[in-house]
C-alpha cells in the first residue's frame, strides 16, 4: 500500500509493462507463407504422377493462425512444384473427399514453436517512462528462436509407406526498440524456417522421384535434379539452420557448447556474457611486515574487518565441461584500522627499571603507554587480469548443475593506499604490476532457455604490499638488548601493508 | 636552581634528623647532584633520531605544563646532557609517538640521586638510574664500589 501512495506512476509503469510484454508475446503468427520457391530448370520430370495432400497439419493453431493454413498448404504446393513436375498436385474435395485417382498420396504434419529472451532490467526500465508515452517500451533487447518440425509422409495408393521426411529447422530473431508491440521480427524467422523446411523437403523428393516412380509403377521423365539442390551452395542461400536434434532430453555430462554460431547483434552482446549482481560477504586482513636479517618476513601490525557490500560484474554461466579462461576487471576497496601487537610490559621490567607514567604533553591528560599505535588505512585496487580453471557442467538444455575452480592473476592494477597515521594522512597512488590474485571456487546452477543464473561464489584474494606514501614506524617485537641489557621493542619503518580477504558470494546473473 | 620553601623545609628537616637522632655519621643528600640524562632509545636503521628528546622536565609534582625546557636542542639518541637536579623531583622527558604525535614519559615517583655520579638512562619505554662506574667527585673521591668496568655509563661520545 505505501509503494502504491509513494509511487503511483512505478507501480502503472511495471502493470503496463507487464501487460504489454505478456501480450505481446503471444501475438506473432507462427504460421506465415514463405516467400515463394526460386525456379529452378532442372526440376524432375513425374508428369504421369498425380499427387493428392491428404492431410496438411499444424499443431497448437491459434485462432489468428486457422486461416494462414490453407496459404501455408499452397505454398507448400508450389515447392514441391518446383521441385518435381508431377502430372498434378491436387487437394482433397470437400469433407475430405477425394475428386479423382492419385498415384501418391501426402500426409504433411507441422510443429511450430518459438522462444523468447528478454531481459527483466531492460523491461522494467522501459516502463518506467509513462510520462512520456512514446518512450515506453523504447529499448527492450528481445531475441529468441523460431523454429519448426515438419514431418512428411509420401504413400501409394493403398497407403503403403513409400518414403518419410523428418527434418527440423530454426532461424534466430532479435530485436532493440519498441520490441513489446511488434511481432514481425518474429514471424520473418518463422517465413525463413517454413522455407527452408519446404525446400529441403521438396528437394529430397526431387532425389527420391526414380525410386517412388518405379515403386508406383511409373517411371521418371527426367531426373537430373538428383541432390544438386541441395549442394552447400543452395544451403548458403538459407539464412536458416537446419538441424536434427533428439526429440527428449536426459540429464547427462555437457562436454559441448550448445551455444549458437556467430549471428547477429546478439552474438555481440554475448561477448559480454551477462550482467551479474552479487551480495557479499567476508572478512579481510591487513598485515605490515618487515624483513629481519634473515630476510625472514615479521609482521608488526594487523587488523581484520569485515566486508560486506554488493558487486556489479560480466560473467557469463559454464556452458561446457572442461577448462575456461576469461579476461576480468574488477575493483576492490577496503577500509580498515590496523594497530600494533600489544604486550604487557610487566615480565619486562626489571628491579631497578623505573616505569614511566604517560600522558599527552599537549594536554596533559594520562595515556596508555602500552597502549598499540593505531593506523587508518583506505585501500583501492582497479585491476584488470586473468581468470582460469576447470568447471564441470552437468544438465540438459534448460537446466545446468555447475561448479568450478579457479586461479587468477591481477596482472595491471591501479593501486590507492591513504594511511592516517595520527596528524599524517598521507596517499600513494601508482600503477603496480602482478601484485594480487585469486583463488576461489563456485557453485550453481544456470537456466539457460530463461538466460539466469545463480551461483556462490567462494574466493581468497591475496593484495601484496600497498605501499605506503612514506615509511610508517612500527614496533617490532620484544627482543632483548644485551647492550642495554633491556627488553625492548625496536623501531622499525615498513613500506607497505598486505590485504588478505577471503568472501562469500551470492550472486544472480542475467545470461545474454 | 630554586626550591620550594616545603622542598627546604623538608631537606632541613631530614639534616637535622641525621644529625640529632643518630650515633652514626649517615649520608647527607646533596641538594642539587648533578643529574646525567641519557637517551637510550631504540633507533632504527632507517631513522636513527625518530626516538629523540624533544624536551626535558625536572619538577617537583607530576605536573610539568609551562615548566621551562632543560633542553636547548632535542636530545639525539645515544646523547647524554648533564642537568641541575633537585632532590625528590620528577623527570618527564618528552618524544614522538610512532603516530608523530608526542607522548610524555614521566618517572612514577621522585627521583633520590646521591651525587653526581649518577646518569638516568631514557629507554623507550622505562627509566633506569644508573650510577657510573668511572665517575670521580669533586673532592676526588673514588666512584664505584667494586672496581668493575661494567658498561653502565654512557660511553664517551656516544
Amino acid at each position: 500500500m505505501l509503494f502504491t501512495q509513494q509511487h503511483p506512476c512505478v507501480l502503472t509503469g511495471c502493470l503496463i509493462a507487464l501487460f504489454v510484454t505478456v501480450s505481446a508475446t503471444g501475438c506473432a503468427h507462427r504460421v506465415v507463407v514463405p516467400p515463394p520457391p526460386k525456379s529452378y530448370d532442372r526440376a524432375t520430370e513425374l508428369s504421369g504422377v498425380d499427387l493428392v495432400i491428404d492431410e496438411f497439419y499444424v499443431e497448437d493453431l491459434s485462432s489468428g493462425d486457422k486461416a494462414a493454413v490453407k496459404a501455408l498448404r499452397r505454398s507448400f504446393t508450389d515447392y514441391l512444384r518446383e521441385s518435381v513436375r508431377f502430372g498434378s498436385i491436387n487437394q482433397l474435395g470437400d469433407h475430405g473427399a477425394y475428386l479423382g485417382e492419385y498415384n501418391l498420396h501426402v500426409d504433411v504434419r507441422i510443429a511450430p514453436s518459438h522462444t523468447t529472451g528478454r531481459t527483466v532490467v531492460f523491461d522494467a526500465l522501459a516502463a518506467l517512462p509513462v510520462i512520456v508515452p512514446p518512450l515506453v517500451g523504447l529499448f527492450v533487447p528481445v531475441w529468441g528462436q523460431a523454429r519448426a518440425e515438419l514431418e512428411v509422409r509420401v504413400t501409394d495408393a493403398d497407403h503403403r509407406l513409400l518414403a518419410e521426411y523428418h527434418r527440423t529447422a530454426y532461424d534466430r530473431y532479435w530485436c532493440l526498440f519498441y520490441s513489446w508491440y511488434r511481432t514481425q521480427y518474429i514471424e520473418d524467422a518463422y517465413a525463413d524456417v517454413y522455407e527452408a523446411l519446404f525446400t529441403s523437403v521438396s528437394f529430397e523428393m526431387a532425389r527420391d522421384a526414380p525410386r517412388l516412380a518405379k515403386a508406383i509403377g511409373a517411371e521418371p521423365d527426367h531426373s537430373s535434379v538428383a541432390s544438386a539442390p541441395l549442394s552447400p551452395a543452395h544451403r548458403n542461400d538459407w539464412r536458416t539452420t537446419l538441424a536434427t536434434e533428439p526429440r527428449g532430453e536426459e540429464l547427462r555430462l555437457i562436454t559441448e557448447s550448445a551455444s549458437p554460431p556467430f549471428d547477429g547483434f546478439y552474438s555481440y552482446l554475448k561477448l559480454l556474457g551477462g550482467l551479474e549482481v552479487a551480495a557479499f560477504t567476508g572478512f579481510a586482513e591487513v598485515a605490515s611486515s618487515y624483513e629481519d636479517e634473515y630476510g625472514k618476513p615479521v609482521k608488526v601490525a594487523a587488523g581484520s574487518a569485515t566486508q560486506q557490500g554488493f558487486r556489479i560484474a560480466l560473467y557469463s554461466a559454464p556452458k561446457k565441461t572442461g577448462f575456461f579462461w576469461y579476461p576480468v576487471v574488477g575493483f576492490v576497496w577496503q577500509d580498515v584500522a590496523i594497530g600494533e601487537f600489544r604486550d604487557s610490559w610487566d615480565n619486562y621490567y626489571q628491579p631497578e627499571d623505573i616505569e614511566p607514567i604517560c600522558s599527552d604533553p599537549d594536554t596533559g591528560e594520562n595515556l596508555d603507554c602500552g597502549a598499540p599505535n593505531v593506523y587508518e588505512l583506505s585501500m583501492r585496487s582497479g585491476y584488470a587480469g586473468l581468470r582460469g580453471g576447470w568447471e564441470l557442467a552437468v544438465g540438459h538444455s534448460w537446466f545446468v548443475f555447475f561448479a568450478s575452480v579457479s586461479l587468477g592473476i591481477n596482472l595491471l592494477e591501479f593501486r590507492s593506499l591513504r594511511a592516517v597515521v595520527g596528524t599524517d594522512d598521507a596517499t600513494e597512488t601508482g600503477f603496480d604490476f602482478v601484485r594480487s590474485g585469486a583463488v576461489g571456487g563456485t557453485v550453481g546452477v544456470s537456466f539457460p532457455k530463461a538466460h539466469l543464473a545463480l551461483r556462490l561464489i567462494f574466493e581468497g584474494e591475496l593484495y601484496r604490499e600497498f605501499e605506503y606514501a612514506h615509511e610508517i614506524p612500527f614496533k617490532g617485537p620484544p627482543a632483548y638488548n644485551s647492550d642495554k641489557q633491556i627488553v625492548e621493542r625496536p623501531l622499525r619503518f615498513v613500506q607497505a601493508a598486505s590485504l588478505h580477504s577471503f568472501v562469500m558470494q551470492t550472486a544472480l546473473a542475467f545470461v545474454f | 636552581m630554586r626550591h620550594s620553601i616545603t622542598e627546604r623545609a623538608a631537606f632541613v628537616l631530614i639534616a637535622m634528623v641525621s644529625t640529632t637522632c643518630s650515633d652514626e655519621q649517615l649520608p647527607t643528600l646533596p641538594l642539587n647532584p648533578q643529574l646525567t640524562v641519557w637517551n637510550r632509545c631504540s633507533k632504527s636503521p632507517d631513522n636513527p633520531n625518530f626516538y629523540e628528546l624533544l624536551h626535558l622536565y625536572c619538577h617537583a609534582g607530576e605536573a610539568y605544563a609551562n615548566l621551562a625546557d632543560l633542553l636547548s636542542q632535542p636530545l639525539a639518541v645515544g646523547d647524554e646532557t648533564v642537568i641541575e637536579f633537585n632532590q625528590g623531583n620528577f623527570i618527564t622527558v618528552v618524544r614522538r609517538r610512532n603516530t608523530g604525535q608526542q607522548i610524555a614519559l614521566t618517572t612514577r615517583s621522585g627521583l633520590a640521586v646521591p651525587d653526581d655520579c649518577y646518569t638516568l638512562e631514557v629507554f623507550d619505554d622505562a627509566f633506569r638510574l644508573v650510577r657510573r662506574d668511572n665517575c670521580m667527585l669533586d673532592d676526588g673521591s673514588p666512584n664505584g664500589d667494586d672496581g668493575s668496568d661494567a658498561d653502565d655509563g654512557p660511553p664517551p661520545g656516544d
